[in-house]
């Protein structure tokens, strides 16, 4: 009601309302970074070392050489995988108009884990000579292309139960394959599993070199194509009889799915439910508009998965745990209130 | 009165030979009626204790690879049948060997113990992160179960001399640690692994000695500059492993091992895979050779 009103009847309070929103978004995102870059470490990180990094940066220094070397990639790789996965899946549930699709919708991560996995069976010996960046990132796209023409993307009308219908074969049929992998892998098969969980452990700066081109990419064409993904929502007939094609917005997003994705998958792992959750909260905060959708989907990803981080790294301190099972346990609980919202909600 | 002692003998021999071999095992107890000539091993580790009493097992669980096993031990022992994965043992391919006797790992194993007890008597011992103690109690009940008791425990008694002697030679106080490494990860063995056991039993200290619980702790490079090993051995599966993107971090450089230029990488099948004695006097002569 208030969202609906609002706008027309007061507009100034409805902009402060937004930028209250992105003000609050951005803070919690800071406080995230900085707290993923000193907490939980057997070295105690102050926050002077942070200081000392930013304005005296003294290489000697034990604690500077951890914040610049370890924990800044490991939180840039954190940010950029939350900005990735929280973008993939609201595009994911723009284009198939269904509000419960996520990146696995598309089988895109089952793609790249399947690839990753499949390498280190040794099956192939020259596979594993193979960077496994590419490798996952070739799996992503082979899956996001399958799912792509087998959902009918490629056509006008798109049915959004046949895309989800031939998301969810494809993934399934990735997963299988993997499990297959996984026991081929014997030797390697605990790493194999570990990274399948999805972690960012380990993580260098290189990573996020590797990260960087696919999600500001991906975010581009998301952000360019934000107004159309309003139209699209409405339906297929609207956009097309405004003189847009569904079509090629369609296959322009699905672009920037994969791009977002593969980048994302094949530095951390295939981690779940990010892009199931935060367009959920989101959508709640904002409303339907893709053009704010996109942004705050953005910091509130990034914001999580950096929250997500530093519980991971409690669980067994001084042992890390994969992410994976912070944001798992997360993502069951989120669907565990939608649900009880919705029986409250039916009389 | 002849008749009556040839009559006691041939009833002693008769019962010597058809006495029923009973072992303790991790399911219970263990028992055969007769010394078993065709064995089939799902685990490396139960290799060694066979090859050292000059037994060939007739089927291994080798992956599917048959330079798993090392070269020490593969030289004892005559051509084997793959059986298959050690997770996942193919039950046809060891029902067409025959066995007289199999040996399974508990954490592997037990959930297919009734099915490998339908094709032949199946003992079934510690073997998956497995102590260095564990694993020489473990030899000791392959001994027994293959009727070879005294000889198992004879060479016991030589390995310990053997290991007392490279404690001695080796007379070390910095510590050491031995880790593996894939293409996504590195896994530190505590003081309880088996690599940890025998640093260990030859004296050297373990960098996390606080680390009692669990045998392998997946590390970070954080972790790893923690723990600053005085010497780091590193067994690598695959051509690429994590190893690659550490060594271009500064902070590799902050390990003691690699400031001191003590860091070395070895064969991670011997150091573990194939736990037993042959396995460990190989690894005391390497650390031997690796301690300055």
């Amino acid at each position: 009601m208030f969202k609906r009103f609002i706008p027309d009847l007061y507009p100034s309070l409805y902009l402060q309302h937004k930028l209250t929103l992105f003000a609050l978004a951005i803070a919690i995102l800071c406080y995230s970074f900085y707290f993923s870059i000193v907490a939980f470490s057997q070295f105690s990180l102050q926050a002077s070392d942070v200081y000392q990094v930013l304005f005296n940066y003294n290489a000697n220094d034990l604690n500077q050489k951890i914040i610049v070397s370890l924990r800044l990639p490991r939180s840039l790789v954190a940010t950029l995988a939350g900005i990735a996965m929280a973008c993939a899946g609201l595009l994911m549930q723009g284009i198939t108009r269904n509000s419960l699709a996520s990146p696995s919708v598309f089988g895109v991560s089952a793609g790249a884990a399947f690839a990753f996995a499949f390498s280190s069976t040794g099956l192939l010996p020259w596979l594993s000579a193979i960077p496994v960046l590419f490798i996952t990132m070739f799996g992503a796209l082979i899956a996001g292309v399958a799912v792509f023409f087998l959902g009918g993307l490629h056509r006008p009308q798109a049915n959004p139960i046949r895309i989800v219908l031939a998301g969810v074969a494809i993934n399934y049929l990735c997963i299988s394959m993997t499990r297959a992998a996984v026991i081929y892998a014997d030797e390697n098969a605990y790493g194999v599993l570990h990274w399948l969980i999805g972690s960012v452990s380990n993580t260098q700066l290189s990573d996020v070199y590797t990260m960087l081109p696919g999600t500001v990419s991906g975010l581009a064409i998301a952000l360019f194509f934000s107004h159309k993904l309003n139209l699209l929502h409405i339906g297929d007939s609207v956009m097309n009889s405004l003189g847009s094609s569904a079509t090629s917005v369609r296959l322009w997003l699905s672009i920037a799915i994969i791009l977002l994705i593969a980048s994302a998958v094949s530095v951390v792992g295939p981690i779940g439910f990010i892009g199931l959750i935060i367009p959920h909260l989101c959508r709640a905060l904002i409303g339907q508009d893709y053009r704010l959708l996109i942004p705050l989907c953005v910091l509130y990803g990034a914001s999580l998965m950096l929250c997500a981080d530093s519980l991971a790294r409690i669980i067994r301190f001084p042992d890390d745990s994969p992410i994976g099972i912070v944001t798992t346990s997360i993502g069951a609980l989120f669907f565990l209130l939608l649900a009880l919202k919705q029986v409250r909600r039916e009389p | 009165m002849i008749k009556f002692i040839s009559a006691l003998l041939f009833s002693v021999i008769a019962t010597t030979a058809s006495a029923t071999i009973e072992v303790q095992d991790e399911m219970g107890t263990f028992s055969i009626e007769q010394t078993p000539q065709k064995i089939v091993v799902l685990e490396y580790s139960f290799i060694d204790a066979l090859a050292t009493l000059g037994i060939s097992p007739v089927g291994i669980a080798d992956d599917g690879k048959v330079h798993s096993v090392i070269k020490q031990i593969s030289e004892k022992i005559k051509p084997w049948v793959s059986v298959g994965t050690r997770s996942t043992p193919n039950l046809e391919i060891i029902a067409s060997l025959q066995p007289d006797m199999i040996i399974a790992d508990f954490e592997r194993h037990a959930t297919i113990y009734e099915d490998l007890k339908k094709i032949a008597p199946t003992l079934v011992l510690k073997s998956r992160g497995e102590t260095y103690a564990d694993n020489l109690i473990s030899m000791v009940k392959v001994g027994q179960a293959v009727n070879q008791e005294q000889k198992i425990k004879q060479r016991l008694a030589q390995h310990n001399q053997r290991m007392d002697a490279f404690a001695k030679e080796i007379n070390s106080d910095k510590t050491f640690m031995f880790s593996v490494a894939n293409a996504k990860g590195i896994w530190m063995h505590s003081p309880v692994a088996y690599a940890g056991g025998v640093i260990s039993r030859l004296g050297l200290k373990s960098p996390i000695p606080e680390e009692t619980q669990k045998a392998y702790i997946s590390a970070t490079l954080e972790r790893l500059v923690k723990a600053n090993p005085e010497y780091l051995l590193i067994g690598k599966y695959g051509e690429q492993t994590i190893i690659d993107s550490f060594q271009k971090n500064p902070l590799w450089q902050a390990i003691s091992s690699i400031k001191e230029e003590t860091y070395s990488e070895t064969n991670p099948f011997l150091w573990s895979k194939n736990r037993g004695m042959i396995a460990a006097e190989i690894m005391a002569l390497e650390l031997k050779s690796l301690i300055k």
